[in-house]
């Protein structure tokens, strides 16, 4: 084998190792074939990358990471909607407590994964407006966990933090207009409620935000346990 | 199983290339992109090929054959057909009403003013 070939060979096993295991099972000899008989320019590797990208996004089975992070953001949100609302005054704008500054930031966290999971149920017809949903709730959610940290690490706190928050509730709520555009209506109102709370006082806004994600959490949880039983079914029969 | 390819979203355009291109029988993957280069003047990327085709195959318009020499070719399903079908009719709608919109204002250019 002459050492063109062989580093050819090399590149494409490095780009198709980009793909999941169970796609490079499936289509991973067959794009091998054809990518040893293209010119591997930088249109085919930018092609490559994003192919990569949503094949990760779209595996076969439903993976449940998008039901444990609903689930887990929403029992942080009940827990700091509930810690604010134990406080006898209201917190300051932008409406926050230093106590429960830690349960927020995870919660953020864990709504990024739960929101990108509910973006996918669009498929691929997603939309202008669920694509720009996803894209102010995604980039809203880690610049809002962003400048939280940096909240609690008493760095800065303030107009990044209230503006990030309301960035990435606008864009939950556009997803959820677009879910309720694709027929999951139950799950969009919960969810473009869960962006509107933004807009509340902070006491009732944190407490209809926590209420909005743990009904989405419940939703979630209950088809996965369905859509598991389903799965289950045949082997039980067999 | 969709009647039209709109749901497939950005993979509309691929699809109806790779339908298009198996129409004339089953081809593996390299020479399905040759075919859909060739038929509509626009580059088809490897990687948008498969996530087409694994698109295609999950809905049931086209079916994997058993591989040979290390190549699969693929064949489209009566269902494929019919979503192929079912576009270039809507297609050819379009064409049909546009031609004939242009034929009625005696096929001058629109004017700016």
């Amino acid at each position: 084998m002459s050492a063109d070939l062989f580093a050819r060979r090399q590149r494409v096993a490095r780009y198709v190792g980009l793909f999941p295991r169970a796609w490079r099972e499936r289509y991973g000899d067959e794009l091998a074939d054809v990518l040893e008989s293209e010119p591997f320019g930088l249109r085919t590797r930018l092609d490559l990358l994003r192919s990569a990208i949503d094949a990760r996004l779209h595996p076969p089975l439903p993976s449940p990471l998008p039901v444990v992070a609903a689930l887990v953001a929403s029992a942080l949100a009940a827990a700091h909607a509930f810690a604010l609302a134990a406080q006898p005054v209201a917190t300051d704008w932008p409406g926050y407590l230093d106590d429960a500054l830690p349960l927020i930031l995870l919660c953020v966290v864990a709504l990024v994964p739960a929101l990108i999971g509910l973006w996918l149920r669009l498929g691929d017809a997603d939309g202008a407006i669920g694509r720009i949903g996803i894209v102010l709730a995604a980039t809203g959610h880690v610049v809002w966990a962003v400048a939280l940290a940096a909240a609690a690490a008493q760095v800065a706190y303030g107009a990044l933090t209230a503006a990030a928050a309301t960035v990435a509730m606008a864009g939950s709520a556009a997803l959820g207009i677009a879910l309720v555009g694709r027929g999951q209506v139950l799950l969009g109102v919960l969810l473009a409620g869960a962006g509107l709370a933004g807009v509340a006082p902070p006491g009732l806004g944190w407490t209809a935000f926590a209420a909005a994600w743990t009904g989405i959490a419940f939703l979630l949880v209950f088809e996965f346990a369905g859509r598991s039983s389903a799965n289950r079914g045949p082997h039980l029969a067999g | 199983m969709p009647a039209d390819l709109a749901g497939l979203g950005r993979f509309a355009e691929p699809s109806l290339a790779i339908l298009l291109a198996l129409s004339e029988g089953p081809r593996h993957g390299y020479a399905i992109m040759v075919a859909a280069r060739q038929l509509t003047g626009e580059p088809l990327g490897p990687g948008t090929l498969y996530a087409t085709l694994a698109r295609l195959e999950a809905n049931g318009l086209i079916e994997a054959l058993p591989v040979q020499d290390r190549r699969r070719p693929y064949r489209l399903t009566a269902g494929g057909a019919a979503a192929l079908r079912a576009q270039l009719e809507g297609i050819e709608g379009i064409v049909q009403a546009g031609l004939a919109r242009l034929s009625s204002s005696g096929g001058s250019s629109p004017t700016t003013s």
